[in-house]
């Protein structure tokens, strides 16, 4: 085993919730995302972080409610897991949902039930086991603007260039749904802000930084900045939720630790997502959009030629067009759909 | 064409690869992009305008061209009102669609007049297949956060840096200047190892200002007006900025309100601000030694505050009328030793323009004094027949019927002390604020020795006359000696 220490770790703090009978790590690896000065970077983590430090972060599922998981054998804290400024999520580790994500909200945790952000879905639909054979969840440390980028706060470091208004400070973009919702380290009010904000408008410190989306990075800084991450690689397929209103876009992160292609991310199949729409006419076609440093590169898969296409461009077959690692996807849908197998896309597995 | 795009076009090594000629050009305006509708296309140039913003808007894919061996790009281009793009960026796509972004920051584009900006294209990414480059697009380079204002003439590519007008980097910055000080303007502009300067005063040369930097000492009121540099090379001439200089008639100096300091005592400072004309803001901040205190002083108006260590700092919107005299007082240590200077800067604002003077005399020298003894009540560094006699009070002091030599630290004495009668003999009193000079062992009272010692400095002479002339130095039992200053 690569890493023994971490197997003895989740031994020792897995305790009787653990029913594996071989304990096995997830391997480990490390990222570094380049933004040069002046430049616009996508983003995201390919990984999960590293185990929390809190106890009892593996188990199974007793019973879960429309929005939330119990597990009958934790003894967590109560709250320990629903602080703004220290967000957690839940990766369903086994079964139909293995890969699927969500964040851990309020109310506040008991000592066996969490409380989840489940993107609207009902989690006593969707046929997750219960019991004593019922499905293994983990519990995964979360990001938000300022634990993953700082702050000027005592006891914290600024990795980012702080202005006092937006237009020459380094922009972190997220992906709202409908447009993008940018925030910037403000250093006369010392507080994360959005870049419409006014004096008056909450700190954006605990702003979460999901784990299944992607980010823009604008880099106002007169340098490169490096972002480097680390953490460990996803056992199971990514199980993302987007929205599928009418064109509705989402920007997701296929969690892919080694460069990929278009091609090998094959969104199209059934075994992936639900109802791709191909077309040889792009305007009628689901469209996946790459950031490609300058611009989006747009491509849909054309179901005539049977490969993927860039749109506008007479090349004609993109499958082998790579993405790079920890590279986020903006994906858009035609049409519109609800249920849950609509809503979710399978992105490969990149570790085991 | 224009002067400047024809130096491009016409230099061998620089192929054009975006004309932005209507027709002729390579790319056009993308699909989607915020540019649809908000270029205005003129015969050789495109202006980016409208709702534009700075997502890359311009470009062209299909193509198959060979740019293997090219380091350096050259766009000739001009920003215009209103642009807040911090950077314009430029993308080469490869036929698997690689790409290498390359980013110049935008102010490195003259203001509403077209210039060429020249900067590496670096190397090419590991993979990418730089003979065969098959798109390109120009722009901000995000997602489309601010207003790009531009407009563009043509894109070279060259091997070599390709040699053009002189660019300039750093435009000469607005200065403001107290009369009969000096300033400085400067200019930094690449284009070349012989650039030649040559600096105008209100359009007309000066002479002999043939550098990069233009000191001005001792100006004038007349002085006031518009600096700008012609900058040559072989290739022609730019014009930087007018710069503009403001002299105002504002004056500023510092005095001390003794003639030096003793160390441990307050020392009284005056600054002075003589002003006619000047409608700006001022900022006085005087700079004080190492380990020096600001006394402060809540009745002072305007009350000044301690910015930083050493540094106190007073603030004016308006300057009241001419003169303006701020007084403090300044806390030495009681160790500090030698001569010590005071340095103050007003530093001013008006019409948007910033400078700053220095006090004079700058720095401002304080000495420091030498300490006369205890006994020396007129300060006159001798020892007088009737200043023996306060000693000898001051040692007669009694307690009953024991003499005790005890004395306290009384303002209304005459030599800032008075008999204590109240303690006992053999007490000390080693809490006094201060001591007698004559108590050298400084337990509060003067003995028999103690007073010996004055009487010494007492007996004095030069030949036969007796003069009781001491001085200040270290290493003796009282911290004097006998002998003239």
């Amino acid at each position: 085993m690569a890493f023994p220490l971490i197997a003895l770790l989740g031994a020792l703090f897995a305790g009787d919730m653990v029913h594996a009978q071989v304990a096995k790590s997830r391997p480990v690896g490390f990222l570094v995302q380049t933004i040069p000065a002046g430049q616009t970077r996508s983003f995201s983590v390919p990984f999960d972080a590293d185990v929390s430090s809190q106890g009892g972060t593996v188990g199974r599922l007793t019973a879960v409610g429309a929005n939330f998981i119990e597990c009958a054998s934790a003894r967590w804290i109560p709250g320990a897991f629903s602080t703004a400024a220290a967000p957690y999520f839940v990766r369903l580790s086994t079964g139909g949902h293995a890969g699927r994500t969500f964040g851990i909200t309020t109310p506040a945790n008991t000592g066996t039930r969490l409380y989840l952000d489940t993107d609207g879905l009902d989690l006593t639909t969707v046929g997750l086991s219960i019991g004593a054979a019922g499905d293994a969840f983990e519990i995964i440390p979360g990001d938000t603007l300022m634990t993953f980028f700082g702050s000027m706060a005592v006891g914290h470091g600024l990795v980012v260039q702080g202005s006092g208004e937006p237009n020459t400070a380094d922009l972190v973009q997220v992906w709202s749904g409908t447009g993008w919702l940018r925030y910037y380290y403000n250093t006369v009010w010392l507080r994360w802000a959005l870049d419409t904000d006014t004096l008056a408008d909450p700190a954006r410190d605990n702003v979460v930084l999901r784990s299944d989306r992607g980010l823009l990075f604008t880099r106002r800084g007169g340098t490169r900045l490096d972002l480097a991450v680390v953490g460990r690689v996803l056992a199971v397929p990514q199980r993302a939720m987007h929205v599928r209103s009418e064109n509705g876009r989402t920007f997701l992160a296929p969690m892919q630790t080694a460069d990929t292609t278009l091609g090998a991310l094959a969104l199209q199949g059934s075994d992936r997502s639900v109802a791709w729409r191909g077309s040889s006419d792009a305007a009628d076609a689901d469209i996946v959009s790459v950031w490609s440093g300058a611009t989006w590169f747009n491509f849909f898969f054309n179901t005539v030629a049977g490969h993927w296409q860039r749109v506008g461009d007479p090349a004609p077959n993109r499958d082998d067009f790579v993405i790079k690692a920890g590279t986020p996807v903006l994906i858009q849908r035609r049409t519109a759909a609800t249920s849950l197998p609509d809503r979710t896309l399978v992105f490969p597995a990149a570790g085991s | 064409m224009t002067l400047a795009s024809a130096i491009i076009s016409g230099f061998a090594q620089s192929p054009v690869w975006e004309s932005f000629n209507q027709p002729g050009a390579q790319g056009s305006v993308l699909p989607l992009s915020s540019w649809v509708g908000n270029v205005l296309r003129q015969p050789e140039t495109i202006t980016i305008t409208g709702t534009a913003k700075d997502d890359n808007g311009w470009g062209a894919i299909g193509l198959n061209f060979d740019a293997s061996g090219l380091s350096y790009v050259t766009i000739l281009g001009q920003r215009d009102a209103g642009n807040q793009a911090a950077s314009l960026v430029l993308q080469f796509e490869d036929s698997t669609l690689m790409v290498h972004t390359v980013a110049v920051s935008t102010s490195q584009f003259p203001i509403g007049t077209l210039g060429a900006v020249q900067f590496a294209l670096g190397a090419w990414p590991a993979g990418f297949n730089a003979t065969r480059v098959s798109g390109w697009s120009i722009g901000g380079g995000t997602t489309g956060l601010v207003a790009l204002r531009m407009t563009l003439d043509q894109i070279a590519l060259s091997a070599v840096a390709a040699p053009s007008l002189p660019i300039i980097v750093v435009e000469p910055a607005d200065r403001l200047a107290g009369v009969g000080t000096g300033t400085t303007l400067s200019v930094s502009a690449t284009g070349g190892q012989s650039l030649l300067y040559r600096w105008k005063f209100n359009g007309s040369p000066l002479a002999g200002a043939t550098s990069a930097v233009l000191a001005l000492s001792d100006v004038k009121l007349t002085d006031t007006g518009a600096y700008a540099v012609d900058i040559t090379n072989a290739y022609g001439t730019t014009l930087s900025r007018s710069a503009q200089l403001a002299v105002v008639n504002l004056r500023a100096s510092q005095t001390l309100a003794s003639a030096g300091y003793l160390a441990g005592t307050p020392l009284g400072v005056g600054a002075t601000i003589t002003h006619s004309g000047y409608s700006g803001s001022v900022v006085l901040q005087v700079l004080l030694p190492m380990g020096w205190n600001y006394v402060p002083d809540a009745a002072a108006n305007p009350v000044p505050s301690v910015v930083a260590p050493g540094v106190v700092e007073w603030r004016w919107s308006t300057l009241p009328a001419s003169p303006v005299t701020v007084n403090y007082s300044v806390n030495s240590p009681s160790a500090a030793k030698d001569p010590q200077t005071l340095s103050g800067l007003v530093q001013l604002t008006q019409a948007g323009i910033a400078g700053a003077i220095a006090l004079k005399p700058d720095p401002l020298l304080v000495p420091l004094l030498p300490r006369s003894h205890s006994a020396d009540i007129n300060g006159d560094f001798r020892i007088s027949l009737l200043e023996l006699t306060r000693v000898i009070e001051l040692y007669s002091t009694r307690k009953g019927s024991d003499r005790t030599g005890a004395y306290r630290v009384d303002a209304s004495g005459e030599d800032g002390f008075n008999p204590d009668g109240e303690r006992t003999k053999g007490s000390v009193n080693s809490a006094l604020m201060r001591f007698h000079s004559g108590d050298s062992n400084r337990d509060g009272g003067l003995d028999l020795f103690e007073l010996l010692r004055v009487i010494e400095l007492y007996n004095v002479r030069t030949g036969s006359i007796r003069t009781g002339a001491y001085r200040f130095v270290s290493g003796t039992e009282d911290g004097f000696e006998p002998g003239a200053q």
